[in-house]
């Protein structure tokens, strides 16, 4: 992995019907700047939404759960991240 | 060279024809020259987490085994087989154009894709498909494909139920996966002649 922050989107059944399929593109929208430092992978499922962990569409950020996901949420949570891992 | 067909019943599978000329009479006489087999081509497709954890192990094994071409359809499902396995499952991230979920790899198994969506689309493309490989470019269509080319077709079905997807504030209805496969198998039987078995976890 290389050391980066591993971003992980969610593919399962429910988080793709309540709003994951746009999350699909998300590297489309991860500024330049942020690209080197990240790996944005899929997930099969990330078995939380059982667990009421929030609600769908769920992405990780690290180990942050992110339950709503949205890009501008994804992308804000990649810059936390960054920040606090360059201190 | 004519084939007459199969017949899985009997001993006796694929009977072919020669013709050939005589010399003296040249009259053509047919003789059968060649009994053979062709390999049966068999597909496994797996698809729900099992009711019980402790049938985790089965549905792994029944996989890591099976001697043919293999498909799990569900994210769950693929979490569980990943882990008894030791296989990481990669997901091919990104828009295919088609509306379903992305497939996915794990060494060992031919496709992995999401449950039931896509078995949705595969029931729609099985129905509406003629006799040559269905052509759409999605993960559903690489599953029918892989039907139609196959001869033996076991399904694997996995009863456990996520309650999440029965939430009726859901925008759409989630079809009960082993109704979807159910429907699935009949058409395979019925408008594809294929052998078609059902086994529940």
């Amino acid at each position: 992995m290389d050391g980066k922050l591993q971003v992980k989107i969610c593919t399962g059944t429910l988080c793709y019907v309540m709003g994951g399929a746009e999350l699909q593109l998300i590297d489309e929208h991860i500024p330049q700047e942020l690209l080197p430092f990240i790996e944005v992978s899929g997930a099969p499922c990330l078995d939380v939404c059982e667990k009421k962990a929030g609600s769908a569409p769920f992405a990780k950020v690290g180990d942050k759960l992110i339950s709503q996901a949205s890009i501008n949420q994804i992308v804000a949570a990649i810059r936390d991240e960054l920040k606090v891992s360059a201190l | 060279m004519i084939i007459i067909g199969e017949n899985r019943a009997s001993p006796f599978t694929i009977v072919i024809f020669a013709e050939y000329s005589t010399t003296l009479s040249e009259e053509k006489h047919r003789n059968p020259v060649t009994v053979t087999r062709l390999p049966l081509r068999k597909l496994l497709v797996c698809s729900g987490p099992p009711v019980e954890e402790r049938s985790d192990a089965v549905l792994a094994k029944i996989i890591d085994q099976f001697d043919g071409r293999k498909v799990i359809c569900g994210g769950t499902t693929s979490n569980i087989v990943s882990r008894e396995l030791g296989r990481p499952v990669r997901v091919n991230i990104g828009n295919d154009g088609s509306g379903l979920p992305p497939s996915s790899h794990m060494e060992g198994v031919d496709l992995v894709t999401e449950g039931v969506l896509t078995l949705g689309r595969v029931k729609h493309l099985l129905e509406t498909g003629g006799e040559n490989p269905i052509a759409e470019n999605s993960p559903a269509g690489d599953i029918a494909r892989m039907m139609v080319q196959s001869d033996d077709i076991e399904f694997v079905v996995g009863t456990g139920m996520n309650p999440v997807h029965n939430d009726p504030s859901l925008p759409i209805e989630l079809v009960l996966r082993r109704n979807i496969i159910g429907e699935i198998a009949r058409i395979l039987e019925s408008k594809y002649k294929k052998v078609i078995s059902l086994n529940y976890l």
